[in-house]
């Protein structure tokens, strides 16, 4: 019955909004019922331990919601909640558009039904294609859009292929009986390639990563907020679903391609960001190297490396999402994302600096952050596997710290510029919507087995 | 007690960075003075429990992770080793932090500055008091966390910030080296406990073993990792006592200590240790400024520590490192007196003349402590050292050198800091508290030694090396005699830091930065612009023609999607 509220109270937000003039609150009460609900729901499995999805077989098609999730519904609630409140006072179309969003998120994590799957997770994009093209500040926008639907729709059509082989071999669509079949040698191998195709397009990992950075830097606030929150965790969960859950003897062996491809991510991810400018394809590109760890860890087929790599979705939804906030911040206050013209924030604008550079200490995976733990388990996954692989994933951890630390003393320390003029401070509703991720960000790296005991 | 020794810094510096605002730069300052002074007073209590009564124990306060059979349980330690170090640590923190209350009087922001100050050591402690690696790494990334801000405190000038980064990524690839370490040691042992981890160990696992030393190498500055140390003098003085002295550079030794029989490599690091012992000290001959004369002398008598624990004898090494950070927190306190009375002034040429005041006695203290002149307390522990390295050649050839080297430096800092005529200017006095602190880390870093003997019951061995007084007699004839070593080759070898920065910007920096760069230019970009601009357009503009032409969009997509059910029906 809960779930079941948290499903709808989204769409009903929406809808309230919709035929309204004003937005008022009820954006804020819609997703803050979710973010409740989920988090109830978090903290209860921690404590009882159960591993049973509570299935709906009331409305239709199956829904339920299992330990590997409720940690990526709880993320898109906590997303979207912040960005609400980020929003709040401004015009009514985004607050919208969000809601609807945390609806088809909510259904696509918690679908139990493949064909279900693939319309919810194409269904995001709309909100996302909406989001991008009004909200955006330039003219390029049209053409980041273009890019985001081509490169996804090339993706997620050879997806519907091998989606409706699996359903026309197996005769059924259902997560539970999928999840039983082995299929013969060449239809499984194609299979998995045609899944991971579209997860290697949204996660994104390197040759298929091109869309990512464009539309960042077109995107608005709120929409890289979604973007890099959700929309690459989607890749990612679909893997750990449909890839491992499913294909698991075609995912052991093409593991070598996934390693090669995440080793490449990371580092020729993190040598490429030393060489941006532009601050939020920075942190566009330091996603891709995170994801490049995401994919290592999945597939090192280890209790450890599954635990760190869902762990570093969820803690890379959350920091990613706190830095682009800042540079929305920052951006509203200067009109401008290059860094050569920021300098000496740090004595103008001490509170956004402290917090902008705790998000940079769990970007770079200092303990007690949500960043440590996950790498550290990633770690421990991949060394079990080679340590080859090992001592090259390290190499992109460093070159993390290289780009993040630059960002941070470019921009905060040395001394002012002249483009800057007045400076101003944290307003109270930037800083109660960013205040919670930092929060969580801390709660995670301290109290880990909330997230990491559900699965 | 204990517990309460290692929290009690870090509680004082959360409050008085929360509670900032309200209690002013003073008022934070005394918070944190008095939280340390109640820590000493704690960890005091602890050492007489373990140290005179043999208590051993372990105290569990806090789960952290569980990841399927391993937890992870945070606490405290009590062993020997263990609480001397915390001791050393508080003892050198607390006085450091009353110092720096005098200071730092009229810098801006100085609740900050306390405040992490007082973290900094309570990561240490938190690094020192760990039983299994990922406490360990806590504090090792705090330390490195709370030594970036505190070198970058004085954050409008230009080069502080760049100091701070330096010592940030020259270190994170010793914590990358400490992180591999720890996957390492959970694969081969199964778990991140030391205790475990030594009831289990059946071969020592060298591959760990190298990757630890390459963490130790950065933290604790040893050859070809220098670099970040000189630079890090950057920050203010007191943080230079804090960081060079007792605590951040310590850190890697005193890892290697703790898993002494865990990690294989000895030969390694006795290449490493004696190594930097000369390498790292004769940039100090060739320094003129009086903090980085100091900060190279600890690069080397690091490689002296290093060096003990590669043959075997990891007590000498806790015993010199507790004797020699004293020592040289108090060497540095000094430094920075001399400097605040000559109106900042660091260049040693300029130094001299002056009436004997109080940092200058604790110059020469100090010094001499650093050169291991008898009957001083560092003399216990590095006559031990260079005992047992004789083992190896190369450990004893090296570390014979670096008596020579140490002695030289020093006297020569003595002769012109204290002795020399120089040029008169008017010296301001210190202040009441810098006198203060100067003088009890005096005493204490001359006392410790025979303390310490007492405490470990070992019976006096008056032997006394001749090949070491030897080369400490021609180190000091050396000082006196000949101020300007000029050689050709070597000099200007050591002029530019024997090529070391040179090679590492070049090599690694600027190779990574070009990389990057190509990648970008070359790749990233073309491909952005092709699909970018021209092919999602060209795609875009071409889908749009197709169906302009023939019109009835509806049909084609009834077509395309029965295409594909048939082509699944084929293939399935």
């Amino acid at each position: 019955m809960e779930l079941w509220i948290g499903m709808i109270s989204p769409w009903i937000g929406g809808i309230m909004i919709g035929m309204s003039k004003r937005s008022g609150r009820k954006g804020i009460i819609s997703s803050g019922i979710v973010w409740i609900i989920m988090t109830r729901e978090l903290v209860k499995r921690m404590r009882e331990e159960r591993l049973v999805e509570n299935r709906m077989e009331n409305i239709g098609y199956e829904i339920g919601v299992d330990g590997m999730s409720i940690g990526f519904m709880w993320l898109s609630s906590v997303l979207i909640s912040v960005s609400i409140i980020s929003e709040y006072k401004k015009e009514k179309g985004s607050q919208e558009q969000l809601l609807i969003m945390e609806g088809i998120l909510m259904e696509v994590f918690s679908v139990r039904d493949i064909i279900g799957f693939y319309i919810s997770y194409e269904g995001v994009l709309i909100p996302m294609i909406m989001m991008v093209g009004r909200g955006g500040s330039r003219e390029r926008r049209i053409r980041a859009v273009y890019m985001l639907i081509i490169y996804t729709l090339v993706g997620s059509m050879i997806m519907l292929m091998g989606i409706i082989v699996m359903y026309v071999s197996v005769g059924s669509s259902g997560y539970e009986v999928l999840m039983n079949v082995e299929y013969k040698e060449e239809i499984g191998e194609w299979l998995w390639w045609s899944i991971m195709i579209s997860m290697m397009i949204k996660m994104p990992l390197i040759p298929c990563h091109v869309w990512l950075p464009e539309v960042h830097a077109e995107a608005p606030t709120v929409g890289s907020v979604m973007l890099a929150g959700i929309m690459l965790k989607m890749g990612g969960y679909g893997m750990l679903r449909i890839g491992i859950g499913m294909l698991s003897e075609e995912s052991v062996y093409n593991s070598p391609v996934i390693y090669t491809m995440s080793v490449i991510s990371g580092i020729y991810g993190g040598m490429s960001t030393i060489s941006q400018i532009d601050w939020k394809k920075i942190i566009a590109y330091s996603s891709i190297v995170h994801m490049g760890m995401v994919g290592v860890g999945m597939y090192s087929m280890r209790r450890e490396g599954y635990s760190g790599s869902i762990m570093m979705m969820i803690s890379h939804g959350i920091i990613s999402s706190g830095m682009f906030m800042v540079v929305g911040m920052m951006y509203e206050r200067y009109k401008t994302r290059v860094i050569k013209y920021y300098g000496g924030m740090e004595e103008g604008m001490p509170i956004m600096s402290r917090i902008m550079w705790m998000l940079c200490m769990g970007n770079m995976g200092v303990p007690m952050t949500s960043g440590y733990v996950s790498e550290m388990w990633i770690m421990w996954g991949i060394m079990s596997v080679s340590k080859e692989i090992g001592v090259m994933m390290s190499i992109s951890m460093i070159l993390t710290v290289v780009y993040t630390i630059w960002m941070y003393n470019r921009v905060y320390k040395g001394s002012k510029k002249e483009y800057i003029g007045k400076e101003m401070d944290i307003s109270r509703r930037e800083y109660n919507s960013i205040s919670p991720l930092v929060v969580i960000m801390i709660i995670m790296g301290v109290k880990p087995s909330i997230w990491s005991e559900v699965w | 007690m204990v517990v309460g020794g290692v929290m009690m810094p870090i509680i004082g510096g959360v409050i008085g960075l929360v509670m900032g605002r309200k209690i002013g730069g003073e008022g934070s300052s005394k918070l944190n003075i008095r939280s340390m002074r109640v820590s000493v007073v704690m960890i005091s209590m602890e050492l007489y429990e373990v140290v005179i009564n043999g208590v051993k124990k372990e105290v569990k306060i806090w789960e952290w992770m569980r990841e399927g059979v391993e937890r992870v349980e945070c606490g405290v330690i009590e062993e020997r080793e263990v609480v001397e170090m915390m001791w050393m640590v508080v003892v050198v923190g607390s006085i450091v932090e009353e110092y720096s209350r005098w200071y730092m009087k009229g810098e801006g922001e100085r609740v900050r500055f306390m405040s992490i100050v007082s973290i900094f050591i309570g990561s240490m402690l938190i690094l020192v008091g760990s039983e299994n690696m990922l406490q360990m790494y806590i504090g090792w990334e705090g330390i490195g966390i709370c030594s970036y801000i505190l070198i970058s405190y004085w954050s409008s000038r230009r080069e502080t910030g760049k100091a701070g980064m330096k010592a940030m990524v020259i270190n994170r690839i010793g914590d990358m080296g400490i992180m591999l370490g720890i996957g390492k040691g959970y694969v081969s042992y199964g778990s991140v406990s030391y205790g475990v981890m030594k009831s289990v160990v059946i071969e020592e696992d060298r591959i760990m073993g190298i990757m630890i030393i390459m963490g130790v190498m950065t933290k604790s500055s040893q050859m070809g990792m220098q670099t970040w140390l000189s630079d890090a003098m950057e920050g203010p003085t007191p943080v230079s006592a804090l960081i060079h002295a007792a605590t951040l550079v310590t850190a890697g030794v005193y890892v290697v200590v703790r898993m002494e029989g865990i990690i294989g490599g000895k030969e390694i690091m006795i290449g490493i240790g004696g190594g930097s012992i000369v390498y790292i000290g004769m940039l100090g001959v060739y320094a003129q400024d009086i903090k980085k004369i100091i900060a190279y002398s600890t690069g080397s008598q690091l490689g002296y520590m290093v060096l003990s624990v590669g043959v075997e004898s990891s007590n000498n090494s806790i015993s010199h490192v507790v004797n020699h950070g004293m020592v040289k927190g108090m060497l540095f306190m000094s430094a920075g007196g001399i400097i605040h009375s000559r109106k900042e002034e660091q260049d040693i040429r300029k130094m001299g003349g002056g009436v004997m005041s109080v940092s200058k006695m604790g110059v020469i203290i100090g010094s001499m402590g650093i050169m291991g002149i008898e009957y001083s307390s560092v003399y216990e522990s590095k006559e031990e050292i260079i005992r047992e390295s004789s083992m190896s050649r190369y450990g004893e050839i090296s570390s014979e050198l670096g008596v020579c080297i140490t002695s030289y430096y020093s006297i020569r800092m003595i002769k012109r800091v204290v002795v020399s005529e120089g040029k008169k200017r008017k010296e301001e006095e210190e202040e009441e508290g810098m006198k203060r602190s100067i003088m009890w880390m005096s005493i204490i870093g001359v006392v410790i030694g025979y303390m310490k003997r007492e405490w470990e019951r070992e019976e006096w061995e008056e032997e006394i090396g001749i090949k070491e007084k030897g080369m400490m007699i021609i180190g000091i004839v050396m000082g006196i005699w000949k101020e300007k070593i000029k050689e050709r080759r070597i000099g200007r070898w050591i002029g530019k830091k024997w090529y070391n920065e040179v090679w590492q910007n070049r090599w690694i920096g600027g190779k990574v930065e070009e990389i990057g760069r190509e990648i970008v230019e070359g790749i990233d970009r073309k491909i952005l612009e092709e699909c970018g601009r021209k092919g999602s357009r060209e795609v875009m503009s071409g889908v749009e023609r197709v169906v302009r032409r023939r019109g009835n969009v509806s049909k084609y997509g009834i077509g395309m999607v029965i295409g594909i059910i048939m082509w699944g029906w084929s293939c399935g």
